[in-house]
């Protein structure tokens, strides 16, 4: 075996292609952050001796921006070009709009009478010589309908206008602006399901837990929260399980690695559903389940559910949304409560007083009024209601 | 208006020009399984590489994968798997940048900065010098590469684990019980569980949508008719909407669960699944063709081991189970 070095090849050009490349590089890195394009920009800027430079989307017919990152360019002026409707007089995104896309275009390069348009356009006069701009590269990157994304960089007179050479690195940069700016979406978009998704699984009454690729608990539901609250011995520490106890903690850590290993096919064999009981003396099961696996290689998930079975839960809810939807009386709502926490009417008799005749004749009209024929449908009839289950929604969440 | 076509300048071509092009099909090819091994091929084949294998090592996790491509007539043929543990090794171990000669008639080359790792396996062939110059293209190619795999990479991971997200509330959304169909602010439609899908039908899905709009104001669940159906309608303050069916059957629990959670036997179970139908201990006989004696001692049985008292009792009990929540799942799922 030889160990060969080499010497360093065109270090000039080595050199600009460095740059390109890590601008490039930061772009990218930058696609699933929240200041998306700032970081970019500024490298750009300090590469080409820019002033400032935005990625904007807006509206042709309403000249409504729906998104933008202006880097190095003061809101007031935003606003000025927004209020005073300049985009109306800008030539060059006249010309950007009309030329063959995917190319950058600038002032000095592509528009004629430049001279007097930098001088007496309203555009120039009140926004861009107040800020010091001279010349301006722009280029479209999106074409929706009536929206447009484009992206447009500036320069003072001191740093002069676009070169040829300048314009081609730019139209280098053009697909990669696109395509970063594509996945930002949807990224963005991909987050707001989540946040969706994750309010709807509070649908589930009982406690459920998501465990991702990592085998760490990336989502739960309300009734997960409500049941870490009522169990301080149970929590999660770093999305793991921690149940005070190493053993106990390594046990079923290794459950829902198993589970998680079952779903991208990891594991030796198919399993299914798994029981979990993790602490002899505790009335609590925990219920595995891998997601449908996919191809390890693609964006697609690979995680586990975890469900929480806890002997004893019983329901403590108020029954009003369903009150209101079968227009029961405060005390038939009271006696379908009484059913739900696993009182009979006996003991809902002692306990308020009443004469039982009284409760079972007020079941009657429960019965009449809810189109069930037992207590036990009359149970189910109510909890699986969706009345009941969306009441739950249009609470505000539990602090 | 002036011309706006643009003259190459032909001096301010770089000479790995290339390289800007491979960039691109690597972008390209995040979060995308198949273009990224379309992707691999490519480089592998541009290197004239028989097998070229790549590996990412995360700094803060200290987790390693590995992925690799090879050439379809390579005398490598099956060492991708046996390359790429090496190559995770390689890669746990640190930072290095290494160039190197293997006198057996195979020429490697690696290179590991950032947590990247590079190996381009190929037969040696022809004299030293030409090989040389050869591998000093590559490496240079692989030097401009390198910061954009670990960018990509690092891209990927973060995609998908956010549509990893999206896709594991779909599929247990996807399996409950309840027969949901999720709108999103634009009314498009996010999710139809399989027990929506079953109730509604095809046809259905549409005339469903086709439901007015909840009133601005519209607060808590509106009820509308929709043939035999409630749909009920709760509405986010984002726009988008959750529409439930009110099923008039409960589904089948989970046989598999009710026996480990309750430990039920098999008559016992086939009683539970009569319990959220709401069904009286006389309906229960008659239907399962017992004696009313028959089915009052099993349930007592499984009042004691449910620790309940009551059939109510028992269906809230029931309800507030897995058992429950994965009925949809009960016959993919198996025994666990």
């Amino acid at each position: 075996m030889a160990e060969v070095k080499l010497s360093q090849q065109g270090p000039r050009s080595r050199r600009l292609l460095a740059a390109e490349s890590e601008l490039i590089a930061s772009l990218y890195a930058s696609v699933a952050t929240a200041d998306f394009f700032m970081d970019f920009m500024a490298r750009l800027c300090e590469l080409l001796d820019l002033r400032s430079g935005t990625l904007g989307i807006s509206n042709r017919v309403t000249q409504e921006i729906k998104g933008g990152w202006p880097y190095r360019i003061e809101p007031e002026y935003l606003g000025i070009y927004i209020a005073g409707n300049l985009a109306s007089g800008d030539r060059l995104l006249e010309h950007v709009l009309e030329a063959p896309p995917g190319r950058f275009y600038c002032t000095n390069l592509h528009l004629d009478n430049v001279d007097d348009y930098q001088r007496n356009s309203e555009l120039y006069r009140r926004w861009a010589i107040p800020q010091g701009i001279h010349d301006v590269a722009m280029a479209l990157l999106q074409r929706e309908g009536e929206w447009v994304s484009f992206v447009a960089m500036q320069r003072s007179v001191e740093q002069g206008g676009f070169s040829e050479g300048e314009c081609q690195l730019l139209n280098r940069l053009l697909p990669h602006l696109r395509r970063a700016l594509q996945m930002h979406r949807y990224f963005i978009d991909t987050q707001g399901q989540q946040q969706s998704l994750g309010e709807w699984l509070s649908l589930i009454r009982v406690p459920v837990l998501l465990f991702n690729e990592h085998f760490e608990a990336s989502d739960r539901n309300r009734a997960a929260d409500q049941f870490f609250a009522r169990n301080p011995g149970v929590s999660l520490v770093d999305g793991r399980f921690d149940l005070a106890d190493p053993t106990l903690n390594s046990e079923v850590g290794f459950r829902v690695m198993e589970a998680v290993k079952t779903s991208i096919g990891q594991h030796s064999s198919e399993l299914g559903l798994q029981v979990v009981r993790p602490l002899a003396g505790e009335p609590f099961h925990l219920v595995l389940m891998p997601l449908a696996g996919r191809d390890g290689q693609s964006v697609a998930g690979a995680g586990a559910v975890v469900f929480i079975h806890q002997a004893g839960d019983g329901y403590a809810d108020d029954l009003s949304a369903l009150a209101t939807h079968y227009a029961l009386t405060p005390s038939e709502q009271r006696l379908c409560e009484g059913l739900l926490r696993g009182h009979n009417l006996k003991q809902m008799a002692e306990a308020s007083g009443r004469r039982h005749e009284t409760l079972r004749s007020q079941l009657k009209d429960v019965f009449a009024k809810t189109a069930t024929r037992s207590q036990a449908e009359l149970v189910t009839t109510l909890l699986t209601h969706p009345a009941l289950l969306f009441a739950d929604f249009a609470a505000p969440p539990a602090n | 208006m002036t011309e706006t076509r643009l003259v190459t300048d032909r001096r301010a071509v770089p000479p790995l020009a290339a390289g800007s092009e491979a960039v691109d099909a690597l972008y390209a090819s995040v979060g995308d399984g198949a273009a990224w091994r379309r992707f691999l091929q490519a480089l592998g084949q541009r290197l004239g590489a028989e097998l070229l294998c790549l590996g990412f090592r995360d700094a803060a996790s200290g987790s390693v994968h590995a992925y690799a491509a090879v050439r379809s007539d390579s005398q490598f043929g099956d060492a991708p798997a046996a390359l790429e543990a090496q190559l995770l090794a390689v890669a746990a171990a640190g930072e290095q940048l290494s160039f190197v000669l293997e006198s057996a008639g195979v020429t490697a080359l690696w290179w590991d900065k950032r947590g990247v790792s590079a190996l381009a396996l190929r037969a040696s062939a022809g004299d030293a010098a030409s090989l040389l110059a050869t591998l000093q293209a590559e490496r240079d190619f692989l030097q401009y590469l390198m910061p954009h795999f670990a960018c990509a990479d690092q891209l990927f991971s973060k995609l998908r684990a956010s549509v990893s997200r999206v896709d594991a509330m779909t599929q247990v959304l996807g399996l409950l019980p309840l027969p949901l169909v999720l709108l999103d602010a634009d009314d498009r439609v996010q999710l139809v569980n399989a027990r929506a899908r079953s109730l509604l039908g095809g046809a259905g899905l549409s005339e469903v949508l086709a439901l007015p709009r909840l009133p601005a104001d519209g607060h808590g669940a509106l009820r509308h008719r929709h043939g035999e159906l409630d749909v009920f309608v709760q509405p986010q303050a984002s726009g988008e909407r959750v529409l439930l069916l009110l099923a008039d059957r409960p589904p089948a629990l989970n046989e598999a669960l009710l026996a480990s959670l309750f430990d039920f036997s098999a008559r016992e179970r086939a009683l539970c699944q009569l319990v959220l139908a709401g069904l009286e201990p006389a309906q229960m006989a008659e239907r399962l063709d017992r004696s009313l004696d028959t089915v009052r001692s099993h349930l007592k049985s499984i009042y004691r081991k449910a620790g309940v008292h009551s059939l109510a009792q028992l269906a809230a009990r029931l309800y507030f189970s897995p058992a429950y929540w994965l009925a949809g799942s009960a016959e993919e799922l198996g025994d666990g």
